[in-house]
């Protein structure tokens, strides 16, 4: 009769592939350790302002990760409440739709649609409104809203 | 050698778990990731949960409101902060014993009074080396029928002054360690110069940037210190 697969069998399988594969196994496991120690520090790494879609809890986080995250614009690091600001005291409108477009488009990813408004100045992503809007504003003075429409 | 067959496909069928442990654990990663961490979900489960998400958009907003009044009152506060400055006379901000340039002394209580305005509450202030702290703390309470929230946070935003002591005071150094060199050349502080005993020195605030022209440039606020009889007074710091 065939021996049962226990780990005693395992390590007494000197023929064959046995050692070799012993081996190998160790090399695996020390592999999947190094691996899973990667993915795991990648992940939660500054996780709490990582929004990868819009849900009825985010759009709070996207316009504050937006407002207090750092953006190069024309050689100068300002935070998105800065180029809020500076953008109302005529820069260039672009460098603010530029970013906010992009931003938008990362959490939309063609599943919602998208409306940011600040400074007298509104852009969008997104063909379509879905039924569900989420909406979050602030004023700082200057009122900046961001509302999402999403599917159900 | 049935035994042995056995034994091998026994240590294959392991090394093939092992592979597929190994392609399994970036998908499971992966799916972990979209669902947010364990801690997060517990905590904000429920209608405490919501409870706390209240209070945490609020705090969120405020330092972000927090953040602006604090650059919007530095600028402000820098613009105009020589004209009122009391070692300030004929447009030179004059060092000797009286006035040893501790400007932050003068400089916190006009910034206080900025952002308590801007954020319409008392900010507590504090400038130490080359950093502005403000902070407000935060308290909420929420009741329920199975819960109660009590929620305290201290919103904080920091910056580097546009006027900065440290910095002025570390060029005043330099030129200290430096002036017995002016025995052989009276222009070895260049730009700085000697004007009878006193020092002239230009200087200037940290840069911000201003728009024009469509476009960002950056700012400075420049300014003149006199050094009063600077080869015999020593260094006031």
């Amino acid at each position: 009769m065939g021996r049962r697969l226990t780990l005693a069998s395992f390590l007494d399988d000197k023929r064959g592939l046995g050692g070799a594969t012993i081996f190998i196994m160790a090399i695996l496991v020390i592999i999947i350790i190094i691996v899973a120690t990667a993915i795991f520090i990648v992940q939660t790494k500054g996780k709490e302002r990582i929004i990868k879609s819009v849900s009825g809890e985010s759009a709070d986080d996207f316009l504050l990760s937006f407002l207090a995250s750092e953006y190069e614009v024309d050689g100068f690091k300002v935070s998105g409440e800065e180029l809020i600001f500076l953008t109302s005291e005529g820069l260039d409108s672009k460098y603010l739709k530029n970013i906010v477009v992009s931003s938008m488009e990362k959490v939309c990813n063609d599943g919602c649609y998208g409306e940011f408004s600040t400074a007298g100045l509104t852009f969008t992503v997104g063909d379509e409104k879905f039924p569900k809007k989420i909406s979050s504003s602030i004023d700082l003075p200057i009122k900046t809203e961001v509302t999402f429409y999403v599917k159900k | 050698m049935l035994r042995n067959k056995r034994a091998s496909s026994h240590s294959l069928f392991l090394l093939i778990i092992m592979v597929g442990l190994l392609l399994l654990l970036p998908y499971a990663s992966y799916s972990f990731s979209k669902e947010g961490t364990p801690k997060r979900l517990s905590f904000k489960a429920g209608e405490a949960g919501s409870s706390i998400r209240e209070f945490e958009s609020i705090t969120d907003k405020k330092e972000v409101l927090l953040s602006h009044c604090l650059r919007t009152s530095d600028i402000e506060v820098s613009e105009s902060f020589f004209q009122q400055y009391s070692c300030f006379q004929g447009g030179e901000v004059v060092i000797d014993s009286s006035c040893p340039f501790n400007i932050n002394d003068e400089y916190k209580p006009l910034l206080k009074g900025k952002l308590d305005t801007c954020m319409g509450e008392d900010v507590s202030l504090e400038i130490k080396d080359d950093l502005i702290t403000a902070s407000i703390p935060f308290s909420g309470q929420d009741k329920g029928k199975q819960f109660e929230v009590n929620y305290e946070r201290s919103i904080k935003a920091q910056k580097t002054p546009l006027l900065s002591e440290k910095s002025i005071k570390e060029v005043l150094e330099d030129l200290q360690s430096r002036k017995g060199c002016l025995e052989k050349d009276p222009n070895c502080l260049s730009p700085s110069k000697l004007e009878g005993n006193d020092l002239i020195i230009q200087a200037e605030s940290n840069p911000r940037p201003v728009v024009e022209n469509k476009a960002l440039k950056n700012h400075t606020i420049k300014f003149t210190l006199r050094y009063k009889d600077f080869q015999t007074t020593p260094l006031f710091t």
